[in-house]
Order: C-alpha cells, then sequence, then structure tokens
C-alpha cells in the first residue's frame, strides 16, 4: 500500500509541480530522471521549505539551483532577466512558489474537505550530498526547467493507522 | 469613485503580484497600501482611510484569521470588506473564513482577470470600470 501510496504522491507532485510554475511563473518544467547523469554538483543550490500540519503532518521542499530561483523571481516581478536580482527577492521567490505548490498538492492528495496549517518557508543554501540525502527515502518530482534541475521533495511522517 | 485597497502579505514578491495585477484591472484605484503581517495591516487601517482589505492567510506575528477577528470586533474596522488570498484550498477552511465574515475567498495561483471580477462584485461595481 505505501509503494502504490508513494506513486499517487509522486503522479501528484510532477502535475502540480509543472502547472504551477507554468500559470505563475511562465517557466515550463519537464519531467526528467535524476540517474540519466544530470549532474546537480555545479549548481549553487537553494531550498525552500515548509512544514504542514493538520490531517497528516509533513514537509515540502523545492530544491533549485540560485540562477533559477533569480530567473523565477524576474517572472514573478516582471523584471528583465539580466536586471539585479537580492538574495531577499530570489529567496521570497522560491519560497512563494513552494507555498503555492504545496497548497495545491495537499487538496489533490487530500481532498478538499482536509485541513492544514503551513509554517512560514525558510530557505538555506544545500550541498550536493545533503540533497541527494534528501531524495534517498522521500517522494520526489525531478524537472529540467531552462536548462536547470529542479527538484521538489514530499516528506510524510507515518501515520499509525496506515496501512 | 476610486477605492484604496490594502494588500497585506508578508511576502513581497506577492505583494508586488497583487499590486499589479490590481492595475491591470483597470478598476479605478486611488492609493495601494502594503503591509506585511496582520498587526502592520490594523496600523495602516487606522492611520488611513481604506475601502478594501486583500489579505493572505498565514503570516508572522498576525495572520489573516487574527486580522479578520480584529476587524470584526472593532466599531470602526468592521464595516470594511475584506478578501483573502492565499494557497490554501480547503473548503472547510474557506466555510469557517466566510463565517468570520470574510467576504470572498482567492486561491493562489490568481489572474488578474478573477481578481478584477471578484473585487467588482465585492465592492458592488459591475459597469464602473475606467475606459
Amino acid at each position: 500500500m505505501k509503494e502504490k501510496n508513494d506513486m499517487k504522491y509522486k503522479d501528484a507532485l510532477d502535475e502540480i509541480v509543472c502547472q504551477v510554475m507554468e500559470q505563475t511563473a511562465f517557466v515550463f518544467p519537464e519531467p526528467a530522471d535524476l540517474s540519466e547523469g544530470v549532474s546537480l554538483d555545479e549548481h549553487e543550490m537553494l531550498i525552500a521549505t515548509l512544514a504542514f500540519n493538520g490531517d497528516r503532518d509533513g514537509e515540502v521542499s523545492l530544491i533549485a539551483p540560485v540562477n533559477f530561483c533569480m530567473e523565477l523571481s524576474a517572472n514573478l516581478l516582471g523584471k528583465d532577466i539580466d536586471e539585479t536580482c537580492t538574495p531577499e527577492e530570489y529567496s521570497d521567490a522560491a519560497k512563494e512558489m513552494l507555498n503555492i505548490i504545496t497548497g495545491q498538492l495537499l487538496t489533490k492528495v487530500f481532498g478538499e474537505e482536509a485541513v492544514f496549517n503551513l509554517t512560514a518557508p525558510v530557505t538555506k543554501s544545500l550541498t550536493g550530498e545533503e540533497m541527494y540525502s534528501l531524495i534517498e527515502n522521500n517522494v520526489y518530482s525531478f524537472n529540467m526547467a531552462d536548462e536547470h534541475p529542479v527538484l521538489v521533495t514530499l516528506t510524510l511522517k507515518e501515520k499509525a493507522h496506515e496501512h | 469613485m476610486a477605492f484604496s485597497i490594502l494588500v497585506v502579505d508578508d511576502s513581497k514578491t506577492i505583494r508586488s503580484i497583487i499590486v499589479k495585477t490590481l492595475k491591470l484591472s483597470r478598476l479605478d484605484i486611488g492609493e495601494i497600501y502594503e503591509a506585511a503581517n496582520g498587526k502592520e495591516a490594523l496600523q495602516v487601517l487606522q492611520d488611513n482611510w481604506i475601502d478594501l482589505v486583500l489579505s493572505d492567510l498565514n503570516m508572522p506575528e498576525m495572520n489573516g484569521l487574527e486580522l479578520v477577528d480584529k476587524m470584526t470586533s472593532d466599531d470602526m474596522l468592521k464595516s470594511i470588506p475584506v478578501v483573502i488570498i492565499s494557497t490554501d484550498g480547503s473548503t472547510t477552511r474557506i466555510e469557517e473564513l466566510k463565517a468570520k465574515g470574510i467576504k470572498e475567498y482567492i486561491r493562489k495561483p490568481f489572474t488578474p482577470e478573477a481578481v478584477g471580477e471578484i473585487i467588482d462584485k465585492v465592492m458592488g461595481v459591475i459597469n464602473e470600470r475606467k475606459e
């Protein structure tokens, strides 16, 4: 049952990540395979994370290169991509993208009546090694967007009665 | 009549998007004020004439729900319509907010058209657009 649920969560994650990024920031991610030689170590990566609690408890993280977060910020703010983007602006863009993805994901996976409280997203830089350990035991959606690797992970805390 | 609108969201990015959306909507808008949380919003409400509040739910210091509670318990503020703009899609939560007195709920991501239509509806203005 866990594997079946994981597939359900992954399908939902794949769909929501693409949909939200297209609608919100006009970037078009394409699902990709992490095992197909995509190198993540060469990028300066940023991770945005928020926790949710309610009908289920867990965390969602968005991991992407800083350059991609700058592109997100420029698109969201309607700026030219060459215009200077401050760390505050690109972190804020990553946080808001994560917020919207999480809101859509929770409704899609757990239904419209489920109630969740979300914590404020936080960002920090991330090494390639830390990132690989994050995806090891979690459901994730890996995409390439404008040649940038973009990863979204879902961590669910086990429920006592889940079969 | 031009509306004065207060936009409340802890994300500067989202406030910028909402302000831009309001300007694109061709509504007759006067001043647009911004606040990063419910506490700042209350200060703006005390200092300025505001016709409509557009607020996020999840914010530090004072969230959108607490802001609505404070406004509805204040004789000067309780008649100001509040529209919540949030990522939360729970129908249970939306019903709870409507029971507390919010006028409408807009879910992120949103389009400028959706925001314009809802503000028209809330402010009772159908044909008073500019141009």
